[in-house]
């Protein structure tokens, strides 16, 4: 299990303008695992996320998906890996002006030709899939509402039923608890770990709340201006180190 | 580095003066007939005579019946251009947004270069189709297939092609593609981001302008079918009564009518003619 990695980063290199992002990052994420990315705002998640799915391209180094390298990779071929990778972000996780059922279908625009994709906007395809995917989020009775009658927590749930629908190998999250409170946020997690442990999936969550670590990661990435700071199991991480990496930050992460 | 302060904006009211004050030169404004006393008793008279033509509109039963079956011809040739122009302008529109038809991800060569020519080719087809105006059509069609309620649609489809493809291609390319990226993400193709991102994302702004050009087009049905009735009037009286034509151009004939009030029973006559 361990020879097999999902990602693998060398030296890779982002900058937007005069302002780099990542400096020569350098990592490698097994199939299965369950890794939890924290550091300060401005440390670069968010650009590591994009780089992992192909939707940005390092200036320099190479990022690996699959043991293929993203910025040579052909459209088609692209687009076979990405129905691999399932994404959730902090917000814009869901098209406001579809209803719920559509949104949650959307996890199969990958497998599914362009017509049967554009019927189904009209007569919504595999439903009970749709129901399923509802009932383990317990949003069951939301299948036909419009996301925007849903709360923020609920609109997470439905992202995740659209993973559910689509079976990804890799699930990256990218601060999907940010706009939540804690314990709705600890919900999210706890599905995300439990749905990633179940299908045997690796996990990838970037994370700026430390009270959510415990217990559903096997591995911490800490990053600080583009680069790795850290990494190690997470019961291992203390206060001096969390000092170190958060600086001015620190004092805020703990007032709430 | 954003310490200078900005000049775009007083720069760009610069400008705008400028051509505002050389448009109001560049002509000579005649206002004289409201200037003379006279002439302008003139023109408030022939207002007036206007006006008071409407207040006694036409209500005989066979005018109203007219009158009614025309309307009807105007609202179905205005439904119908509205529909054949709605479904064309997709289908150009999705050639001519860069969002769908170049997209975000990387091509190669081969791809790239035909997507930019698709891109290229379908704005050509929309500037022309918008270019031209729609009685032009209107001439046109008539030359192909006649007069008719069917020639009016068409003309009006085919202009309402050109303005609501450059419309929509517009609100699609403005959608953040950071706000799709989900859709993209799915493995999804162009299409398939297409339906299911841009254009419901854009759906709001979409269905606003086409409502408004719907209602322009009704509006246009009326005046274009007029076009129509004028521009071909001559033509059908050519061969009865040659020396009318021969001593009017229409464009006189048009301002002889606009100018003075109709005859009572004008349209009604004329309406019979056509």
């Amino acid at each position: 299990m361990e020879s097999n990695p999902v990602f693998t980063l060398e030296k890779a290199s982002k900058s937007f303008g005069n302002n780099f992002a990542l400096q020569g990052l350098s990592l490698t994420i097994h199939h299965g695992e369950r890794v939890a990315i924290i550091g300060p705002s401005g440390a670069g998640k968010t650009t590591l996320f994009r780089l992992l799915c192909g939707v940005l391209h390092p200036d320099s180094g190479t990022v690996n998906l699959f043991n293929h390298d993203t910025k040579t990779l052909g459209t088609s071929t692209l687009r076979r890996l990405r129905k691999e990778v399932g994404v959730l972000y902090q917000s814009d996780n869901l098209i406001p002006q579809l209803r719920v059922v559509h949104n949650v279908l959307m996890g199969n625009l990958g497998r599914w030709a362009l017509p049967k994709a554009l019927w189904s906007l009209l007569w919504p395809q595999e439903l009970s899939c749709a129901r399923e995917a509802l009932r383990q989020v317990e949003l069951e009775e939301k299948l036909w509402a419009m996301p925007t009658e849903l709360s923020g927590g609920q609109q997470q749930r439905v992202a995740l039923a659209r993973l559910l629908v689509q079976r990804p190998k890799v699930v990256l999250a990218d601060e999907p608890v940010s706009q939540l409170d804690v314990r709705l946020g600890r919900e999210i997690i706890q599905l995300l770990s439990r749905m990633a442990q179940e299908q045997g999936n690796t996990l990838l969550v970037n994370l700026h709340t430390l009270e959510l670590l415990e217990g559903h990661f096997e591995r911490v990435i800490a990053l600080k201006e583009g680069s790795v700071f850290w990494e190690g199991k997470p019961d291992a991480l203390d206060e001096p180190l969390l000092k170190a990496l958060y600086g001015k930050e620190y004092t805020g992460l703990y007032a709430h | 580095m954003h310490t200078k302060r900005p000049w775009g904006a007083w720069a760009a009211i610069v400008v705008v003066a400028v051509l505002l004050v050389g448009a109001l030169t560049a002509v000579s404004w005649d206002i004289s007939v409201l200037r003379d006393s006279a002439q302008r008793s003139m023109a408030f008279g022939r207002m007036g005579a206007w006006l008071l033509a409407f207040a006694s509109p036409e209500l005989d039963h066979a005018f109203l019946q007219h009158c009614w079956a025309l309307t009807l011809q105007t609202l179905s040739a205005a439904l119908l251009a509205t529909f054949l122009a709605i479904i064309a302008a997709l289908v150009l529109a999705m050639g001519s947004s860069k969002a769908v038809s170049v997209g975000h991800d990387k091509q190669g060569v081969l791809g790239r270069w035909a997507s930019r020519f698709t891109c290229s080719l379908s704005r050509l087809i929309q500037d022309v189709l918008r270019g031209v105006p729609d009685f032009v059509w209107a001439v046109i069609l008539v030359a192909l297939i006649g007069l008719g309620p069917l020639t009016g649609a068409l003309a009006l489809a085919l202009s309402m092609t050109g303005i609501l493809a450059k419309v929509y291609s517009e609100l699609w390319d403005s959608v953040a593609p950071k706000r799709y990226e989900q859709v993209r993400i799915l493995g999804s193709g162009r299409l398939g981001i297409l339906a299911y991102g841009i254009m419901p994302l854009a759906a709001r702004s979409v269905q606003s302008f086409t409502l408004v050009q719907k209602t322009m087009s009704y509006c246009g049905g009326k005046s274009g079918a007029t076009t129509l009735r004028w521009a071909s009037w001559p033509l059908r009286l050519g061969g009865h009564c040659g020396s009318w034509v021969g001593e009017t151009t229409p464009h006189q004939a048009n301002n002889r009518a606009i100018f003075s009030p109709p005859p009572r029973n004008f349209f009604l006559a004329k309406r019979g003619n056509i």
